[in-house]
């Protein structure tokens, strides 16, 4: 596929996806970004700003099937993976597959689950296949988790480990809408908008999108760009502030980002833009900070910051 | 005799006297009553004298006084006349004149050493010290900048020789900041000539950003990418739409382009380089058209100070005093005569360089009932007034009825206007002469050197002055060499005060400042980063004031609280009493039960009645169990 193409088809899909999911531009730019570069996407925000419509909208743009898995305590792996029953009429165990094998997958609420049931997607994520009872079964491709997690509520929740926040490529943090917004969506309801009957158009295919994943290897990089990328992450490991930095997965979760993000562009080529504009999303889960940062109230996205401002870019000003 | 019955047959028997309208009132312009002479007046010669007796007349009130070799030619062989008046005159005649020490009182230099005398009193003395010490200090600093910069500059120099065969501008700034955005595109052409295609992008794109930090549009830094000043020329944009942002993001994406593309063409190079510095030139511009307008403010056409002031013995100061003392207000005009204001009187123009425009508007004031008196007419009143008023060089005596009159270095007289009444002569030929001109009153005066303070110090040429003007009203406009010489603007009038020497100083040594100061002059700086510190010192201020307090037991019970407050956020997936708690957060049964101590009785400390030594004991012990912990918690972090 031919990179103009790319980005026209990327238009479109943002433009079907805006119809739906209102005043979340930014958001839907970096789950569709995510998408395309074969990541998973961790979303953080409160009930009620459209996170599960915008995973349901994609799913119908995309021509993709849809999963949903609603994260509670009391969750198993099998809940997720699926398992083996006895099956009376065969006299046999038969796998039945769990809402994991979907090509765009839902996990609501995913630090409600105690860390077994978290871990049992983790090889999903990673390997793009889930192993029961020694089978080891492909996921359909493309393959995407889209998790959210709630930030407000900490009573009965198990945080994710470090293993597993590093699987997602990005962690996309949603805000409330503009006022102006919020009465847009409020004149869609009164004008008869249904959530349960999402009038948006399929505009690609399962295939045109691993197509589009495809095509992300004509995006060139050149050495000072990856210069750039991995001065950004090393920074992570000697900030003061932060006790873990990013793992080398986040460098490359950092370069697919922002070759995707080029593609988008129609263009062949990384410019320090399409690196910086991402390294919050893809850096701020994968950083652990010092106690004492937390105690003064610094956050992951000003350690970043911080960084981005101390490093250089290629080609700036000296 | 006769001459003094015309005179007076033409002031009270003119017809005009009676019909003229206000502001002129219906009564003899003249003071005369029909029959009275024109006699010396006693009570204008006290006058006089006790006006000369203020210091301001210092030729008459100060031995030291010098006069101008020309004065005392003119003046001390007449000194007789004016002794009475001036006694202290008599000791200037005796001193030299000003001119024979000229070279001791200003010298040929413009630079005056005495600033460095001190033999003055202690105070000023002080003041002076303290004042070039400072300013020492601040030239020392400012050579100090100027020696830094320059050596940058030189650095820039060795640079732009290095790059020396590209001539890019035709028309090169000397301007060091502008110098700066040049080399580097001096230095993108080199490059380019050697076909280094990439580096000469980059190149361009940093002094195209240069130039935009000199237009003030953007502050540059190194971690700052195209889509960061992209963002901030878009912020302007709103802000002005008649800057060219648009184009110059146009430009900025495409140099990106080609920076970071793969195979980036020469010929794409070069357009970009020649575009961009067609840009900057664009960018410099509005710069240099500020500099401009302050340039404007520098008027070096100073006007030269009149020859004499006011109450030397040839300035006017005597002739105001004595109008002050007949009429409601005497004003000087400054501006340019366009307009008369309602409630003039009369207007007294002595030797004023009037245009024809304003002649006329005179013109038409006078013939609506207005008191005009002129002194040493110039060719456009003549042309206005249709008089014959040419003046011509008189040696003879002045004469007046009755009146002994004296000059001093000549005077002028009148060729004459037959329509009008002669006043006073200069031996035979017309010295003033006075006529109704419409509804009001004309009098004109071949020299107005005659009303300068020396002439009306001497005899009874006071008396003839006043006689001369007649009946003054209540508002007198006062025309002169000065009027129409006001300043059209303020910096007009910053260049006559004097100061447009000064201000162009203050402005070079501004530049000097800002160059020397480099980029960071006038750049808005970083907001200053938040202190780490300032959680601890805000702990320690708090447990100051409790400290005065006497609370440590409250203190210590807090802390306590806030130790287990945290620890729950830290392991909130465990129960809430304190020992699962301290087990859930510490790796050994040994800290747990250190912590669950420590923290059972500091949560207790202000009932436990413990003394404040007790308490710190007890808050060390939380202390350090808690870093015990920390401990652990980190090396099971690294591993």
């Amino acid at each position: 596929m031919e990179l103009d193409q790319f980005a026209q088809k990327y238009e479109r899909t943002v433009n079907e996806v805006s119809k739906v999911v209102l005043g979340q531009e930014n958001v839907v730019e970096h789950v569709l970004i995510a998408l395309l570069a074969g990541g998973h996407v961790l979303l953080e925000g409160v009930p009620g700003l459209g996170k599960t419509l915008l995973v349901r909208s994609l799913g119908a743009v995309l021509g993709c099937s849809f999963g949903r898995v609603q994260f509670t305590p009391d969750l198993m792996p099998s809940d997720v993976t699926g398992g083996n029953v006895y099956s009376a009429k065969t006299s046999a165990f038969e796998f039945i597959p769990g809402p994991i094998f979907t090509q765009l997958v839902l996990a609501d609420e995913i630090n409600r689950a105690p860390a077994k049931t978290q871990s049992s997607l983790l090889e999903a994520m990673q390997e793009r296949a889930v192993t029961v009872d020694g089978v080891t079964r492909k996921l359909p491709r493309p393959f995407l988790v889209l998790a959210t997690q709630n930030p407000i509520e900490s009573q009965g929740t198990y945080p994710l480990p470090e293993a597993q926040l590093d699987r997602f490529l990005m962690k996309v943090h949603i805000d409330y809408p503009e006022e102006e917004v919020e009465q847009k969506l409020l004149s869609a309801y009164v004008g008869g908008f249904d959530p349960q009957h999402l009038e948006v158009d399929q505009v690609l295919s399962s295939e045109e999108l691993v197509q589009m994943q495809a095509a992300l290897g004509q995006v060139q990089v050149s050495a000072s760009i990856l210069e750039y990328i991995t001065s950004l992450v090393r920074a992570t490991r000697d900030h003061r502030s932060i006790d873990v930095g990013a793992s080398p997965r986040a460098s490359v979760g950092l370069l697919q980002t922002a070759r995707a993000h080029a593609a988008t562009a129609a263009r062949d080529f990384l410019i320090p833009d399409d690196v910086k504009n991402f390294a919050h999303a893809v850096l701020r889960h994968r950083i652990v900070l010092h106690p004492d940062a937390e105690l003064d109230g610094i956050t992951a996205d000003d350690v970043i910051s911080g960084i981005l401002s101390e490093t250089s870019v290629p080609g700036g000003v000296s | 005799m006769l001459l003094r019955a015309l005179l007076l047959l033409a002031f009270t028997h003119s017809p005009a006297m009676g019909q003229r309208d206000d502001p002129v009132p219906d009564e003899p312009i003249y003071t005369e009553e029909e029959g009275a002479p024109l006699s010396p007046d006693p009570q204008v010669k006290n006058e006089v004298k006790t006006l000369l007796r203020d210091e301001g007349y210092r030729f008459c009130t100060d031995p030291d006084y010098r006069l101008f070799e020309a004065e005392k030619a003119d003046i001390c062989p007449k000194l007789p006349t004016l002794e009475d008046r001036c006694p202290k005159l008599a000791a200037a005649c005796a001193r030299p004149p000003w001119e024979a020490d000229l070279q001791l009182d200003t010298g040929d230099s413009w630079f005056d050493w005495s600033f460095l005398s001190f033999d003055t009193s202690p105070l000023a003395a002080l003041f002076k010290l303290i004042f070039w010490t400072a300013l020492g200090i601040g030239a020392f600093l400012l050579l100090r900048a100027l020696i830094r910069q320059a050596r940058k500059w030189q650095e820039e120099q060795a640079l732009e020789q290095k790059y020396a065969p590209a001539v890019l501008l035709e028309t090169p700034s000397e301007d060091a900041e502008e110098l700066r955005s040049q080399v580097l595109f001096q230095m993108a052409r080199s490059e380019l000539d050697q076909s280094n295609i990439t580096e000469s992008l980059h190149l361009t794109y940093r002094a195209i950003i240069r130039a935009l930090s000199d237009a003030e549009w953007v502050k540059p830094h190194r971690s700052k990418t195209s889509g960061d000043y992209l963002r901030h020329l878009r912020k302007i944009e709103s802000a002005d739409t008649n800057l060219p942002v648009s184009e110059v993001k146009a430009h900025l994406l495409k140099l990106d382009r080609e920076r970071f593309g793969t195979g980036a063409r020469r010929d794409s190079a070069q357009e970009l380089l020649d575009r961009a510095i067609e840009l900057s030139l664009r960018l410099t511009q509005v710069g240099a058209f500020l500099l401009g307008f302050l340039a404007l403010g520098c008027d070096f056409s100073n006007v030269p100070e009149p020859p004499h002031q006011q109450n030397a013995p040839r300035g006017g100061q005597l002739f105001e005093d004595l109008m002050r003392s007949r009429a409601g207000s005497v004003t000087r005009r400054m501006e340019r005569v366009t307009e008369v204001s309602e409630g003039t009187t009369t207007i007294v123009s002595m030797d004023a360089p009037l245009r024809k425009l304003e002649w006329s508007t005179l013109e038409d004031w006078t013939a609506r009932g207005g008191h005009l008196v002129v002194a040493s007419p110039n060719p456009e009143f003549s042309s206005i007034f249709d008089m014959k008023t040419s003046t011509q060089e008189c040696s003879a005596p002045l004469l007046a009825p009755n009146l002994s009159l004296v000059t001093f270095g000549g005077t002028r007289h009148l060729l004459g206007d037959p329509s009008s009444t002669t006043l006073a002569h200069c031996g035979k030929l017309p010295f003033a002469q006075a006529r109704a001109y419409g509804d009001g009153w004309l009098t004109v005066i071949a020299d107005a050197s005659f009303f300068d303070n020396i002439h009306l110090t001497a005899a009874d040429n006071a008396t003839l002055a006043l006689h001369l003007v007649g009946y003054l009203g209540e508002e007198v406009e006062y025309l002169g060499p000065f009027t129409g010489q006001g300043a059209q603007h303020p910096l007009q009038s910053v260049a006559r005060a004097g100061f447009g020497f000064w201000v162009l100083h203050v402005l070079l040594l501004g530049i000097l400042y800002a160059w020397s100061q480099g980029k960071r002059f006038g750049t808005p700086l970083d907001p200053p980063e938040e202190k780490r510190r300032a959680f601890s010192e805000h702990a320690r201020a708090l447990s100051l004031k409790y400290e005065q307090a006497g609370a440590s037991g409250w203190a210590l019970r807090s802390y306590a609280e806030w130790v287990l407050d945290t620890l729950r956020r830290r392991a909130p997936s465990t129960r809430g009493d304190l020992k699962s708690l301290t087990r859930a957060v510490s790796s050994s049964p040994e800290e747990a039960t250190r912590l669950l101590q420590a923290l059972t009785t500091a949560r207790r400390a202000d009932e436990l009645g413990e003394t404040r030594k007790e308490h710190i004991s007890t808050f060390l012990r939380l202390k350090s169990a808690i870093l015990g912990i920390s401990e652990v918690s980190h090396r099971s972090n690294n591993k």
